[in-house]
């Protein structure tokens, strides 16, 4: 198996797939041409080309976004009735039959209208739930369409004016295929394909790291609707008649799943090879088995998901040919190459600059230099008080440690000043700003970063994917729909990895780092999108004390150089005493302590609830460590 | 399988390779023992194999090449159910492990899940009640409603369910506040003098966790370049600039 993967990822390989691909196309383009090719020859394949189509835009939400859609053929019947209602000379209330292509671009308008509409709700639905919802929406609707007799002829249908030009549809239909299949490919080169993948991956993750996630899932989401909504209208256009059961059936969505698992999830050519494998599939298996093909095809995909769970992609190396590796041969070539000699701990790294020296974006300290507000929180969890009207401020430029014993509220409450939760009482201002209703991605564009006590990192996307995604996203706009990374991006990645020690493993999914590593991967997200104010979720748990050290320094270079704002959870006291001027210690949910550090080591109250006898001992050795931090 | 050794370790590994993907091994030759009622500790910077070691112990990741030998008997590469059953190993993982849902009860009974006797299981039960009163108070609450440190203390005491001669444990301390820190090693240290506890544990917090051990390794990019008595590593200056984080004497 060895050097096959290789030899398919390698520039022969690569050179071999593309001339298959444009083989396979040539010969689709001239055989309509050649001489005893039936019309039924290529009503078939058109028939395939939908389903490719169909298939391709369910990947679009059920892969890349990971929002398994089970009622996906719901939008191919309102394409293919808002064209027949249209066009049909029956009696459908309008009285003339409108020309084809205004009917079919409006049914193509109309389903990704509802998609929009419906997925604004359902896609707040998570897994199984949104599954289901989809699925429902499907019933509904052909229910709908089979009651409203007086529009859509009810269970008996509508016949369109006969238009059998089988080679116009064939023609159609192969440029929308080759379309979309471009569009994907392209899409997943761009910072909004990386983000799709991101919401996939960790949805409350990408919001909190700027990315409009809503927003982003149900544009998707409407856009594969309105494009299965075409192939829909083409259907019905081609097929002269439509009726609740053929135009709403439930093969489709199911064949657009299957044809995605056998080809591969995820990935750009898997759906194309899916559902052109499951389509010829079932006609040899119908041929040769008639009344039993149903089962052998069960029996067959049974197999193929057991032993080909990344599908027919799988079979070669999924990192050759998946959408992914596709993605990157053409960023390859730019990208700078990680360096083979591990990071050399001695030395002070270069100051790390932000990316775009002039932002509009940070918000300004009020007018005593508080960066961060927040007056009287409160959270509960059902009878459970977690934060009880805790006051807490962080200057400009100013490193806040928030210690105490675990269960006291400190996670809640970096939830809170993120927005995660909503409040139960109490107001949260940064800067001038009062972000106490903004959503979790606004909070972040504002220039929040954050790290989390349960790591949140892209486990599928490879590190440098990671953090080349944890842009200030903000800035981006329209940008991302163009480019999946930039110059500037790329050297600044490149420049915390190796402070990180991350370097070696740039191009590894982050699934396989340790523990350990995958905090510091979170550490170098959170600084990636050049942040005024970041929130440190025990980001030392885990790590080795000498990297510890040396994360102490660079946090100090960039608080002194940058005037970033640190607020940080830690139970590494010794951290927080060299780093912060001023603790806050919480209990139960409220503020038991507040001062310097030595102030707070020496409180009774705080040794009695969090340090206990070993606390104490650590704390003189600290002293001297704490000089040396400040002059280095 | 060979005959049981008088005398010899408890777990020993030999040359052990392992790693996850084919032609990449995170372990490149480990030797490592524990002896009968001792507290070993691993240490070593991010990423040079520690969890693996645990895991190729626990048959979670293939080994290559080598043996892990528990009690004079083969058991490298068992299948991670019977680690425990037959091995006599638990393991005490790094992230929460606990059943936030289900009562205490119900989860110390989950670490003699494959156990058919009741009666046994509920004296396992009381057993570790005994060693931690704190646990006996709240036997019927659901675990997710207790403390940081009360969930590590059911962890542990989960893993001492079904009477394992060794236990493995992941960065017992992680996330833990200092005072709970020091509970938690003191907990394994009572362990380990009242039932004569053996365990293997990794710690970050290198310094607390050789304090609480006998002895301790170095591992570093898969290999293991120290060992030795805790209080030694505690005193070689290139372990303590190394991996203690104490940098005064580099200076």
């Amino acid at each position: 198996m060895t050097p096959r993967r290789q030899w398919m990822g390698g520039p022969r390989g690569r050179l071999a797939v593309r001339i298959a691909a444009v083989a396979a196309l040539a010969w689709l383009i001239v055989l309509p041409m050649a001489g005893g090719t039936s019309d039924s020859t290529l009503f078939t394949f058109t028939l395939m080309f939908t389903g490719v189509g169909v298939a391709i835009n369910w990947n679009l939400t059920g892969g890349f976004t990971g929002y398994v859609d089970f009622g996906h053929a719901v939008w191919f019947g309102i394409g293919a009735y808002t064209t027949a209602i249209l066009m049909s000379l029956q009696s459908n209330g309008l009285g003339i039959g409108w020309p084809p292509i205004p009917a079919i671009l409006l049914g193509m308008a109309i389903a990704g209208a509802l998609a929009a509409l419906i997925g604004r709700f359902t896609m707040h639905l998570k897994g199984p739930y949104f599954s289901i919802a989809m699925l429902g929406t499907f019933v509904a609707m052909r229910e709908i369409v089979r009651t409203w007799g007086g529009l859509t002829g009810g269970g008996v249908g509508l016949t369109l004016p006969p238009y059998l030009n089988r080679q116009l549809f064939y023609y159609l239909e192969l440029v929308l295929v080759v379309a979309l299949i471009g569009l994907t490919w392209w899409l997943r080169r761009t910072r909004f394909g990386a983000a799709l993948v991101a919401i996939r991956e960790d949805e409350l993750g990408a919001q909190m790291r700027g990315i409009a996630t809503t927003r982003l899932k149900v544009a998707v989401f409407s856009f594969a609707g309105a494009s299965t909504g075409l192939f829909g209208g083409l259907w019905a256009y081609q097929n002269t008649f439509v009726d609740p059961d053929i135009a709403f059936i439930e093969t489709r969505t199911i064949d657009a799943i299957m044809g995605t698992l056998l080809g591969g999830l995820g990935t750009v050519i898997g759906p194309i090879l899916g559902s052109v494998g499951l389509y010829w599939l079932r006609e040899v298996l119908w041929t040769n088995l008639l009344d039993y093909h149903l089962v052998a095809q069960g029996v067959l995909l049974i197999l193929i998901v057991l032993f080909l769970p990344k599908g027919i992609v799988g079979i070669f190396d999924p990192r050759a040919v998946s959408l992914r590796k596709l993605w990157r041969w053409g960023a390859a070539e730019s990208a700078p190459q990680a360096p083979d000699e591990p990071a050399s701990d001695s030395g002070p790294a270069p100051p790390i600059r932000p990316a775009q020296p002039a932002r509009a974006r940070p918000v300004p300290p009020d007018e005593r230099g508080r960066m961060l507000e927040a007056n009287g929180i409160v959270k509960r969890y059902g009878g459970l008080t977690a934060v009880d009207g805790v006051d807490i401020e962080v200057f400009s430029g100013e490193m806040v440690g928030l210690i105490g014993p675990n269960g006291s509220g400190k996670t809640t409450l970096f939830d809170c000043l993120s927005r995660v939760h909503g409040l139960d009482n109490g107001s949260i201002r940064l800067g001038t700003t009062d972000i106490t209703r903004l959503s979790p991605y606004q909070v972040a564009r504002m220039g929040v970063a954050r790290t989390f006590q349960v790591i949140r990192v892209y486990r599928d996307l490879t590190v440098r994917e990671n953090m080349e995604l944890s842009v200030q996203w903000g800035e981006i706009g329209v940008r991302g729909l163009f480019r999946r990374t930039d110059s500037a991006t790329q050297a600044k990645a490149e420049q915390l990895m190796e402070f990180l020690m991350l370097a070696p493993m740039a191009e590894e999914p982050a699934g396989t780092l340790s523990g350990g590593q995958r905090r510091l991967l979170e550490i170098g997200m959170a600084l990636m999108s050049d942040p005024t104010l970041v929130l440190l979720d025990e980001a030392t748990s885990g790590i080795n004390p000498t990297l510890v050290e040396d994360i102490k320094d660079r946090l100090v270079s960039i608080n002194a150089e940058q005037g970033v704002s640190f607020l940080m959870v830690e139970h590494n006291v010794q951290f927080v005493a060299d780093l912060c001027e001023r603790v806050v210690v919480l209990d139960s949910g409220r503020k038991l302590a507040e001062g310097t550090p030595r102030q707070v080591m020496e409180e009774p109250a705080v040794i009695e609830a969090y340090f206990g006898a070993q606390g104490r001992q650590d704390s003189p050795e600290g002293d001297g460590r704490a000089d040396e931090a400040e002059n280095p | 399988m060979s005959p049981v050794q008088p005398g010899g370790p408890l777990l020993e590994l030999r040359s052990v390779r392992a790693g996850y993907v084919a032609g990449h091994d995170i372990i490149r030759g480990i030797d490592l023992e524990v002896h009968q009622g001792e507290i070993v500790c691993v240490i070593g910077p991010n990423g040079a194999g520690k969890s693996t070691v645990f895991k190729a112990v626990y048959g979670l990741v293939p080994v290559r090449a080598g043996n892990v030998v528990c009690d004079g008997a083969d058991i490298t590469n068992i299948a991670p159910q019977d680690a425990l059953s037959t091995a006599g190993i638990a393991i005490v993982p790094q992230l929460r492990s606990t059943f936030a849902q289900m009562t205490v009860h119900e989860n110390l009974e989950l670490g003699m899940y494959q156990c058919r006797d009741k009666t046994r299981v509920r004296e396992r039960i009381e057993f570790v009640c005994d060693l931690f009163p704190k646990l006996a108070a709240r036997v019927r609450q659901a675990a997710g409603t207790l403390s940081g440190g009360e969930q590590r203390m059911i962890e542990i005491g989960r893993s001492l369910m079904w009477e394992p001669r060794l236990v493995l444990m992941d960065e017992p301390s992680a996330g833990l506040s200092p005072l709970v820190t020091a509970e938690v090693f003191e907990t394994i240290r009572r362990l380990n003098r009242e039932i004569s506890l053996t365990v293997l544990m990794i710690e970050q917090n290198a310094r607390q966790g050789l304090e609480a051990s006998n002895r301790g390794y170095v591992i570093e990019q898969g290999i293991a370049t120290y060992q030795g008595l805790s209080e030694d590593l505690l005193a070689n200056p290139s372990v303590r600039r190394a991996f203690l984080g104490i940098r005064d004497e580099v200076a």
